[in-house]
């Protein structure tokens, strides 16, 4: 994490475009995840670094990255924009079931994860996210989420649980 | 568990994923499962769409104006507001390139409940699709209760005709002198797609949309507002209408599907010319106008709408022989497919009825009966529906993003499950019995 130390967090302080090149695309990850849709994260996360921006100068280094301040942005704003889609009317068709998951195929398996990778709880999704699609070791995911790499570790682990509940309970087996 | 157990599985678990050997098959899975759920989310965000949004979303930066001149900028915020409040004023009588709310006046244009809507248009293919134009005509009730299609080839020949009846479908193919009744669009792949008018998308749409501000413009010689309504996701992609308002009917006079996806230029898979539109009102229009009434001797499936989830409850795999004993034969496309061989036939037994799978690469021919395999369930994006010979194929994406082209056969359906639209069109018109 280029920002990692002090000297690196006065600098994203200052430089908005490399802010942006440097976190822009792990944050379109995470929304889309999330949402479920990679243009909806596409958007959310633009607006993510302009709100993040604006209060970046207010921010103090508490020995946390900015990064760290742009999840928590992205989570709070994901979670707006979810609640923004929940009062809309669901149109009739989406009314008439989910498809059942079929395990012979590969992308009715896939979209049963990606199902359940949504029912997650956020902090979960997080750890996952940050360990596993952003490749960052325990330690860096306990600096980012502001906890020890221990209770990460705990999250991850019920996050696999969890995930394994989900695909089971759609008639998916999951054997290692 | 306990806590502290559960801190040693936690803990076993991150070694795993830092590429230690599991230490049971439990564990094995647990980080199988989550290395597919990362590997599902993993996607690259070219460095072209870093820099398009980082154009979009750089902040500008607010010089600070001097003091002197804070007394101009108030007078010209003056001068502005008088000028935006003669604009306003002058809406009514000017065409200019003045932007305007349409929303209200465009839904209010297709009429209110007791309206119904008599719509022809045509259907043709956008650049780079392979489907051949159709003609469309139809009766639509305005609340988008009932609908009465009849779609013809260019010609003239009537390749389908659709009722939908508050969510009860009946779709008759007059060259195989054969319909199918559904209690609910769920009981057909496609969802009733094909059968679902792109003015009813529009007009929903618009009704979700909010004010749309846009202004006039003269498009071969006539003045029409131009809006872009979003009707679907699907996957990565967006489908929108981009629809083409006459200024004065305030009636879409064109509707283009098109269909955008991050990093790719917009793609447009239908244009819609909207020939005529015109609004009845019901207590005036001849009762059997929204009827479909099927010819004598007519081969009538009906499809039960499952009432609860359809389950597979189990799979084998088959001979070419045995899939051949089957009642109905199942159909395919011969021993390869596009230099593809036939790797596998596959039974699949559902809750109420089965079907019979046979794999050729990234192409899959299905044959079922009463039941629709669940990863055939279509999504809303409109279908298409063409003539081939002996039949109509109707074409949709299913909701997992493949592209599916169907057919009725004696005794079901054949669908052909394929990784781009073209080799859904020419699959189906060569599939045949095995």
């Amino acid at each position: 994490m280029a920002d990692d130390d002090h000297a690196g967090f006065l600098r994203s302080q200052g430089d908005f475009d490399a802010l942006f090149r440097a976190h822009y695309p792990e944050i379109v990850r995470y929304l889309a995840v999330r949402l479920g849709s990679r243009e909806d994260a596409a958007d959310v996360a633009a607006e993510v670094f302009v709100a993040a921006w604006r209060g970046v100068p207010r921010l103090r280094y508490r020995g946390r990255p900015v990064l760290a301040w742009l999840y928590r942005v992205a989570a709070n704003m994901a979670n707006d924009r979810l609640r923004e889609r929940m009062r809309q009317p669901v149109p009739v068709d989406e009314l008439r079931g989910r498809p059942v998951a079929d395990a012979t195929e590969a992308i009715a398996d896939r979209d049963a994860l990606e199902r359940a990778m949504r029912r997650l709880p956020a902090d979960q999704e997080l750890a996952v996210h940050l360990r596993l699609v952003e490749g960052y070791s325990f330690a860096e995911v306990g600096r980012l989420m502001g906890k020890s790499s221990g209770a990460c570790q705990m999250l991850v682990l019920r996050a696999g649980l969890q995930l394994r509940q989900s695909l089971e309970r759609e008639g998916i087996r999951v054997s290692g | 568990m306990s806590r502290a157990d559960e801190r040693t599985a936690a803990r076993r678990l991150a070694e795993v994923l830092d590429g230690a050997a599991p230490a049971d098959a439990d564990l094995a899975a647990t980080a199988r499962v989550l290395r597919d759920a990362a590997a599902a989310a993993r996607f690259d965000v070219a460095a072209a769409d870093v820099e398009r949004a980082l154009d979009r979303a750089r902040p500008v930066p607010l010089a600070r104006p001097p003091r002197r001149r804070l007394r101009v900028a108030a007078a010209g915020l003056a001068a502005a507001a008088v000028l935006a409040a003669v604009i306003l004023l002058a809406l009514p009588f000017t065409s200019g390139p003045v932007d305007v709310d349409v929303q209200a006046r465009a839904l209010a244009a297709l009429g209110d409940g007791g309206a119904i809507l008599s719509v022809a248009e045509v259907v043709r293919p956008g650049p780079g699709e392979s489907f051949p134009a159709s003609v469309r005509t139809g009766w639509i009730e305005a609340t988008g209760g009932r609908q009465r299609w009849t779609q013809s080839t260019t010609d003239g020949t009537v390749i389908a005709e659709t009722l939908v009846d508050r969510g009860r479908v009946t779709r008759y193919d007059p060259a195989g002198h054969s319909a199918v009744v559904a209690a609910s669009c769920t009981a057909i792949a496609s969802g009733c797609a094909d059968a679902v008018d792109p003015i009813a998308f529009y007009r929903r749409a618009l009704a979700a949309a909010g004010p749309l501000r846009t202004h006039a413009r003269t498009v071969d010689g006539r003045r029409v507002y131009r809006v872009s309504l979003p009707v679907q996701r699907l996957g990565t992609s967006r489908i929108v209408q981009v629809a083409t308002i006459d200024a004065k009917t305030l009636l879409p006079v064109r509707i283009a599907w098109r269909e955008l996806r991050l990093g790719a230029p917009a793609h447009t898979f239908a244009v819609i010319v909207v020939r005529e539109i015109t609004r009845e009102d019901a207590t005036q229009i001849s009762p059997g106008l929204l009827d479909l009434e099927l010819p004598p001797g007519t081969r009538i499936s009906q499809v039960a709408a499952p009432g609860v989830p359809v389950r597979l409850i189990g799979s084998r795999r088959l001979t070419l022989a045995q899939a051949r004993a089957l009642v109905p034969t199942p159909w395919w496309l011969g021993r390869a497919y596009r230099g593809h061989p036939l790797t596998r036939i596959v039974l699949l037994r559902y809750t109420g009825g089965s079907a019979v799978k046979v794999a050729y690469g990234r192409t899959t021919v299905w044959t079922y009966g009463r039941v629709i395999p669940p990863s055939l369930l279509g999504s809303r994006t409109p279908a298409k529906t063409i003539p081939l010979a002996g039949g109509v194929g109707r074409f949709y994406a299913a909701r997992g993003g493949a592209l599916i082209g169907e057919r009725s056969i004696p005794g079901g359906t054949v669908a052909v499950s394929t990784p781009g639209n073209a080799a859904a069109f020419s699959a189906l018109t060569v599939v045949r019995p095995m």
